[in-house]
């Protein structure tokens, strides 16, 4: 029983807000998140908290792991990502605020990895 | 829209916010409106001057100069204020909703141009009805009902 309940509580749902994860999310979707951390990879779309603000939510991709060098900021100054953190981007570059503009994020900021669409119903499924 | 949050809040589905802009971007196209309102009324005080007896005074020229520069200015205004809500706001998937949005925007810029062109007040009140229009498209994409029903207060006497 308990083994049911911990595994029923990794999932969450959540409601889009925005168009930077075009054209994967749309705004107005709901999606299920796993909080299960050997899910995570590169490509993997997450929700994570502000920095400063646990209230406000964010999702994004993740792009850069523990312990890469990056090269993707407007400055095209190298970026160490420390092990504890990812870098994460906007599907929707052009139009996206990200961790070009606020670095990388922490990885206890990740409430869980996107895994699942159940609206509208016709993009129902499988999120990858 | 209000229910669709209470049932949000009964599920405890919380938001996750996929930005485009720097967060708390505001947009409103009151702006626009009261600029083109602007635009109307110094249009209509334009063609009520009186030339039948002549330039009698220096104050009239002075007067005729401000009103057009007034109406220059915030015929621009308009440009500008829908110009940002046109490519920041709007993105592709409310074309799906209302196709006929480009044609709106583009519409109302060549009637700013028309009004600045022009002392025409039918002008300047086509530009006042477009821009409702645009509010009207901009506030049901956030699942408002658009009014503005203390516009003809704000307008005031000519």
């Amino acid at each position: 029983m308990n083994n049911l309940l911990l595994f029923i509580k990794q999932f969450r749902l959540f409601n889009i807000s925005g168009q930077s994860m075009l054209p994967i999310l749309s705004d107005g979707d709901v999606v299920i998140t796993t909080s299960r951390i050997d899910f995570f990879q590169r490509g993997s779309i997450i929700v994570f908290t502000h920095n400063s603000n646990k209230e406000i939510l964010f999702v994004k991709r993740i792009i850069g792991l523990p312990t890469e060098i990056l090269n993707c900021n407007e400055s095209f100054e190298n970026i160490i990502i420390d092990s504890d953190e990812i870098f994460v981007l906007g599907d929707n570059q052009l139009d996206s605020f990200d961790s070009r503009k606020y670095g990388p994020i922490k990885m206890d900021q990740v409430l869980g990895k996107i895994i699942f669409r159940v609206w509208p119903l016709n993009k129902f499924g499988l999120i990858k | 829209m209000k229910f669709k949050n209470h049932l949000f809040n009964l599920l405890g589905i919380r938001t996750a916010f996929a930005h485009c802009d720097i967060p708390c971007g505001i947009y409103d196209p009151i702006s626009a409106k009261i600029a083109a309102q602007t635009v109307l009324k110094a249009t209509m005080r334009l063609e009520a001057v009186d030339f039948s007896s002549g330039v009698t005074s220096v104050s009239q020229p002075n007067v005729i100069a401000r009103l057009i520069h007034v109406k220059e200015e915030h015929a621009q205004q308009v440009k500008n204020e829908l110009n940002i809500i046109w490519s920041d706001y709007f993105k592709p998937e409310h074309l799906d909703k209302y196709p006929d949005l480009h044609n709106l925007f583009w519409n109302a810029n060549k009637l700013a141009g028309t009004t600045k062109q022009n002392v025409d007040s039918a002008s300047a009140r086509k530009l006042v009805e477009i821009v409702d229009e645009i509010s009207k498209i901009f506030w049901s994409t956030k699942g408002i009902e658009y009014s503005d029903n203390v516009a003809d207060v704000r307008f005031g006497a000519i």
